[in-house]
């Protein structure tokens, strides 16, 4: 009778455990005189038992492996830092392209196709990549464009719009959260803006203007 | 209830490695190593040569690799997957040098 007991109990415990309970109805079913004192249907018990036991090596499982992945997931946010060299990217970029095209502070329109506008990054010999954006203003003294170049993807301007709009209002914008702020920060495309003076030669004429640049280099992921 | 116990000193092996390797922040020094060289490939003139000591300042560095536009630096027995790209007109090329690799930039 005690070995029924620790059965039962143990059965009880389990479903307890799993699903609420079950009544003392249920447990004697399990017995071959309807619950009244007779023999033990071990059988049918140690099944009850067994079945309880997987359930709740599943509940263990499953709470360990949550608990582990909230310790795994704290470490990583802790211990896990993005360094971000984009600026400096877009910075080598301008540098590249403004050696490109003016060598001297000379630029020679007179070579550059007007595909080679559209093109400039792959004009200047450099690996097009999807995470740049490269424009180039030619204008004169007076301000007026002569020409403008470009290549890549112009949606990050936008993007890099969009951030100066979140780098003001960003507080409103993600609930007052700076973590959240700090998070997307990530996508915030590196960026280079500058202008010098150059001599534009186009159609053998001679001519003081300015070059005015902007990059911009995209995260890697 | 052995099993059980194995089963969950397992899960958490599994899961204390994971956070030991993110602990040890050799991923934060393989990036450094790798932006670093890119940006060095990236600045750098056709013939020009820098290298990397082996007993460096963010580990042991164990191999630099240059494929695909991208460079790849092994820190600490970690081998990187990603890379970093770089975008330099010229050719690169690392070679392995007793205590350092040294990466050459030259014309195409």
């Amino acid at each position: 009778m005690k070995f029924f007991e620790v059965f039962v109990s143990e059965g009880f415990g389990v479903w307890g455990l799993g699903f609420g309970g079950l009544s003392t109805a249920d447990y004697r079913l399990s017995t071959t005189d309807g619950g009244r004192g007779g023999r033990l249907s071990v059988f049918g018990v140690r099944k009850k038992g067994q079945m309880g036991e997987g359930i709740l090596t599943i509940y263990r499982l499953l709470m360990v492996t949550v608990v582990a992945f909230i310790v795994f997931s704290v470490g990583s946010i802790s211990y896990g830092h993005y360094i971000d060299v984009r600026d400096a990217e877009a910075r080598i970029l301008a540098h590249e392209i403004s050696d490109c095209l003016s060598p001297n502070g000379v630029l020679n329109l007179n070579k550059i196709s007007a595909e080679d506008y559209k093109n400039i990054i792959s004009y200047c010999g450099i690996s097009q990549s999807e995470r740049f954006y490269v424009e180039v203003n030619v204008v004169d003294s007076s301000e007026k464009e002569i020409v403008k170049m470009y290549q890549g993807d112009s949606g990050a301007l936008w993007i890099k719009e969009l951030f100066g709009k979140v780098a003001v209002e960003g507080n409103k914008i993600l609930n007052g959260d700076e973590k959240n702020v700090e998070m997307i920060k990530k996508f915030n495309p590196g960026y280079f803006k500058f202008e010098y003076p150059v001599f534009v030669l186009k159609d053998d004429k001679k001519i003081e203007g300015k070059i005015k640049m902007e990059v911009l280099v995209n995260h890697e992921f | 209830m052995i099993i059980h116990i194995i089963l969950i000193g397992l899960i958490f092996a599994i899961f204390l490695m994971a956070t030991a390797e993110r602990a040890n922040s050799r991923g934060v020094k393989q990036q450094v190593l790798e932006k670093q060289i890119a940006l060095l490939v990236d600045s750098a003139e056709a013939g020009m040569d820098f290298e990397i000591r082996k007993m460096n300042v963010n580990g042991l560095v164990e191999d630099v690799e240059v494929r695909d536009g991208k460079v790849f630096v092994k820190v600490m027995g970690l081998a990187s997957v990603e890379g970093y790209p770089y975008f330099s007109k010229y050719s690169v090329s690392v070679r392995d040098d007793g205590d350092k690799f040294v990466v050459s930039v030259s014309e195409k």
